[in-house]
């Protein structure tokens, strides 16, 4: 099966075939064999290239430490590789973790939804349904963890709908506020 | 003492049951809502519910709390750090109920939790205090005769509350124009938060290192010192890394800065643990009295590995009435070095947002030197109303060389999966030239920060992001272990989640 991963805007085109137990991957052409193994949601990784047939002689099994953890709402994925975090999106064979929707983007068309980037609760509503927002305008204040944080309109527009309610707390990714 | 409560959650509350169990005293925890099942109820002997999850309905409650510790018939109460800690009304209620407070008596706390007043008790002593104005300006003092005493402190200086805290209520002032303005925005902002506008003014002192001092106290007049801790480096005035000893005080200056931080604590007839704070000048030589802290420290580990001291323990052991009998001239002979990393639940990528949530997987460091302080687990919620703190790493080594090896290495190891931490601040805050050479001040990391305008801490090169693509990859497609007899979790780190959260919801 094909994925098409997208990482810091490059996509990289992973092959992925299962052999049993085992599985064969090529990311743009460099094939690899890789096996996995879980524990408590921390998985090994083991990639070892492919040799040439016929060539004999050792093959450098190279070991990682990986865990692999949904971002937010927008439906990333988070890969701990080394102890860095690579977001990264997987489109392709399944289609399952495309990104969903790019609504807060600035350079986007349509409405936008400003979201919860964490769960909190809602400290003060900036604007009313019917306000004209500036680009970078504060929105929202939603508050976690004893620091209050401003959320603002990615682009400039007039507030279509306001979802959040001063007082209640909200989970991440819920819509607070949609200007068109 | 045979059952002590603990008034407060999370690593501290874990910290103190631990000490309890290790003399053989019975704990009792206290929860909020939310923190039924919390790390430190299910450590605990006895616990009980007190209210609702902000903390003014549950661990700020005063009297929830003391109708539990008297029903449950607790000898003493631990207040942790925060909440209550430095709370005279909560010492006083303690003392009324015949309950022992482990910390010092209500007056103390007034007195030193004050900051004019504390300035007075430590100029009494011949501590030396940032010059400025002798006692607290009302609201009654107009600006024009504080423009006089800002004329004979010279500029610039510093407008700070009397009762202020965290930053708040505080306002650099850097030529006689600006001064109006600060004393206006200083005083508004201290009787919002604390209900007290009355100001005073300090020089200010530049480029200055913060340098503190633990102290126990005990019931019979004996107060004793350890060895200076470093705690320069702070994000808004919060500390992030701390060690001991500082890489800057010399034998002769830690001589002159214990002795002046027992002699401000033995004059108030000071009891329990209590932490003095210096700023010391860019010369190396020159420091002053800052404030006092009448409660257990958040970094207190660095100082309990480099002496061998158990500081809960003595806490306990004061409270009981007991003598201090540690060796004076041990406790200022550091043995190695120490150095915490506080980890903290924000996404340092997103300019420290917080980051609270489901924790998927977690693994906490361990081996040589390496002591975790922490409050929660694999499984668990980071809850979005407390501090969001969820564990200290703390390095021991023979030196500081090894003790940062030893912290980068078990940084390297930490992994949570669900949430954002510091982590990788941590990592890159280590490798940073001015760290390796102890070379900063209180505003070395603010001003840092500033210059990289948000870039990655720890950005992943070309061969982690290809790595990273094939581990995402394949995580649509492990299905099944890979390994016989081992329980395969890769589709539930992602799967499971949602099913978790959705299933909470319903």
């Amino acid at each position: 099966m094909i994925y098409d991963v997208e990482i810091n805007g490059r996509n990289r085109r992973v092959a992925v075939t299962r052999h049993g137990q085992a599985f064969e991957v090529s990311v743009d052409g460099r094939r690899q064999a890789a096996t996995v193994s879980t524990v408590n949601g921390i998985w090994s990784l083991i990639l070892a290239d492919v040799p040439d047939a016929g060539s004999a002689g050792h093959v450098r099994q190279r070991s990682y430490e990986i865990a692999i953890d949904e971002a937010g709402p927008s439906g990333e994925l988070v890969v701990h590789v080394n102890g860095r975090l690579v977001p990264a999106t997987v489109s392709g064979a399944r289609g399952s973790w495309a990104r969903r929707g790019q609504d807060g983007g600035a350079a986007g068309k349509g409405p936008q939804k400003i979201l919860a980037p964490m769960p909190g609760k809602v400290v003060k509503v900036l604007v009313k349904v019917g306000d004209e927002v500036a680009a970078k305008q504060g929105v929202v204040v939603v508050e976690a963890m004893k620091m209050e944080n401003e959320l603002k309109a990615a682009r400039a527009g007039t507030v279509k709908e306001v979802k959040a309610v001063e007082g209640t707390t909200v989970e991440a990714g819920a819509v607070l506020v949609i200007v068109e | 003492m045979k059952k002590i409560l603990i008034a407060n959650r999370g690593e501290i509350a874990v910290r103190v049951i631990r000490a309890c169990r290790d003399m053989g005293i019975a704990s009792v925890a206290v929860y909020s809502e939310c923190d039924r099942a919390a790390r430190h109820v299910r450590m605990a002997d006895e616990a009980y519910p007190i209210g609702g999850n902000p903390p003014g309905e549950s661990y700020l409650r005063i009297d929830k709390i003391m109708d539990v510790a008297r029903a449950c018939g607790a000898e003493g109460i631990h207040p942790g750090y925060g909440f209550l800690s430095e709370n005279e009304d909560f010492s006083a209620a303690c003392r009324d109920a015949g309950i022992k407070f482990l910390g010092p008596s209500p007056e103390v706390i007034e007195r030193m939790g004050s900051k004019t007043a504390a300035r007075e008790v430590a100029m009494k002593v011949g501590a030396p205090v940032v010059p400025g104005t002798e006692g607290a300006l009302g609201a009654e003092v107009s600006d024009e005769a504080i423009a006089k005493l800002a004329e004979s402190i010279g500029y610039p200086l510093m407008v700070k509350a009397v009762a202020g805290g965290g930053g708040k209520g505080m306002r650099v002032v850097m030529s006689p124009a600006e001064l109006s303005g600060a004393i206006r925005a200083a005083r508004s902002e201290a009787g919002a938060s604390f209900g007290d506008s009355a100001i005073f003014l300090e020089r200010r002192i530049g480029k200055a290192r913060h340098i503190e001092v633990q102290l126990l106290g005990d019931q019979h007049g004996t107060v004793l010192p350890f060895v200076e801790r470093e705690c320069s480096l702070q994000r808004r005035h919060q500390k992030v890394i701390e060690e001991t000893p500082s890489a800057k005080v010399s034998p002769e200056l830690r001589v002159r800065m214990t002795t002046a931080a027992a002699n401000i604590a033995r004059s108030v007839g000071y009891t329990g643990a209590g932490t003095i704070e210096f700023l010391l000048d860019e010369d190396g030589e020159s420091f002053y009295f800052l404030e006092m802290n009448t409660r257990l420290q958040v970094e207190h580990p660095i100082t309990e590995m480099v002496s061998g001291v158990d500081l809960v323990q003595w806490q306990i052991r004061i409270a009981r009435g007991e003598k201090l009998t540690l060796d004076p001239a041990r406790l200022l002979q550091p043995n190695g070095h120490a150095i915490e990393c506080r980890i903290i639940a924000e996404d340092p990528d997103a300019g420290f947002m917080p980051s609270p949530g489901h924790i998927s997987a977690l693994r906490i460091p361990t081996g040589p030197g390496i002591r975790d302080d922490g409050g929660t687990e694999s499984g668990a919620i980071v809850p979005i109303y407390y501090d969001p703190m969820i564990s200290k790493l703390i390095a021991w080594g023979e030196n500081r060389e090894q003790a940062t090896a030893r912290m980068r290495r078990a940084l390297s190891e930490y992994e949570v999966v669900g949430i954002k931490t510091s982590i990788p601040f941590h990592r890159w805050m280590l490798a940073q030239p001015e760290f390796v050479a102890a070379e900063f001040d209180t505003i070395y990391l603010d001003r840092l920060l500033k210059e990289r305008q948000g870039a990655p801490f720890m950005p992943a090169g070309d061969a982690d992001e290809e790595i990273a693509a094939i581990a995402a990859a394949l995580s649509t497609v492990v299905r099944k272990p890979a390994v016989p007899g081992v329980q395969s979790q890769a589709r539930g780190s992602r799967w499971t989640s949602v099913a978790r959260a959705e299933g909470m919801r319903s």
